[in-house]
């Protein structure tokens, strides 16, 4: 199994094999969750939706392609969950997510930045919850899990252009949602990703 | 100072990824082998095999009884 490709991963899971499922569930859970939290701003209902989508990879495996990027079908299958769900129930959208950080994987900072860097987080995070749907799952689908624009359009059955747009102006509330709470952290804790 | 794009692109990359705790982890992994193994079962293929014919019987059919239905309601207004 080490190295062992997606394709071979999936034609196994088509097989019944329950290591080739443990495989593709650990190499993919934590993406398709973290999606689902930021979208759903619910960790409760994320838990659920991210039950479902691999549930249903389970179900529909025998009829997945060979060439299947799974990560793109996985993000598909929990979106639309996540918009049915969406549209069947009132969602707080200005909720904020409360997910417990894990400490063990931050690296050694001192406190100050420590306390910097999470005020940051929990005012993207804050203004990311505030965008309508539509707009937060371009800019997640973009910014966080980096899907190309036509990849985008395809699974959101919009045309390129259209996410574009979406996209832009997506990030201009984020930029001034942001511009409101002041600069200076923002100018500190900024990451260098040179 | 404006934020542009790769700027507010940045921040968002730079948000934890979360992950599902231990114990919730474990259930669904569970579910999802008891699922795989309902789906490898003998009685769960032959109803997938069958599954097209099955449906275009039930669709055929259900033409054939609208089709009963009509002429009925045709011929009570002649």
């Amino acid at each position: 199994m080490p190295g062992e490709s997606e394709h071979a991963l999936i034609e196994r899971l088509r097989q019944g094999d329950r290591a080739a499922f443990d495989a593709l569930y650990d190499l993919h859970r934590a993406r398709i969750f973290s999606f689902l939290a930021r979208m759903t701003g619910r960790r409760a209902l994320a838990e659920d939706l991210v039950q479902e989508t691999f549930l249903r990879l389970v179900r529909f495996a025998p009829r997945l392609a060979p060439d299947t990027r799974l990560d793109v079908w996985l993000l598909s299958v929990a979106r639309n969950l996540c918009r049915s769900h969406y549209r069947w129930s009132a969602l707080d959208r200005g909720s904020l997510i409360a997910l417990k950080r894990r400490e063990d994987d931050d690296p050694p900072i001192s406190p100050f930045d420590m306390t910097s860097a999470r005020e940051l987080e929990r005012r993207v995070e804050q203004a990311l919850g505030q965008l309508s749907f539509d707009m937060r799952e371009v800019v997640i689908l973009t910014a966080i899990e980096r899907l190309p624009n036509d990849e985008i359009a395809r699974m959101l059955q919009l045309s390129p252009e259209a996410v574009r747009q979406r996209l832009s102006r997506a990030r201009k509330l984020l930029a001034k949602a942001l511009q409101r709470g002041g600069h200076d952290s923002l100018h500190r804790t900024v990451p260098d990703e040179s | 100072m404006n934020l542009d794009d790769d700027a507010i692109d940045q921040l968002l990359r730079a948000l934890p990824r979360e992950d599902l705790d231990a114990a919730r982890s474990e259930g669904l992994r569970r579910r999802a082998h008891l699922e795989l193994r309902r789906s490898v079962a003998p009685g769960s293929r032959i109803v997938r095999m069958l599954e097209p014919l099955l449906l275009a019987t039930c669709g055929a059919c259900m033409l054939t009884r609208l089709a009963l239905v009509l002429a009925m309601l045709w011929r009570a207004t002649q």
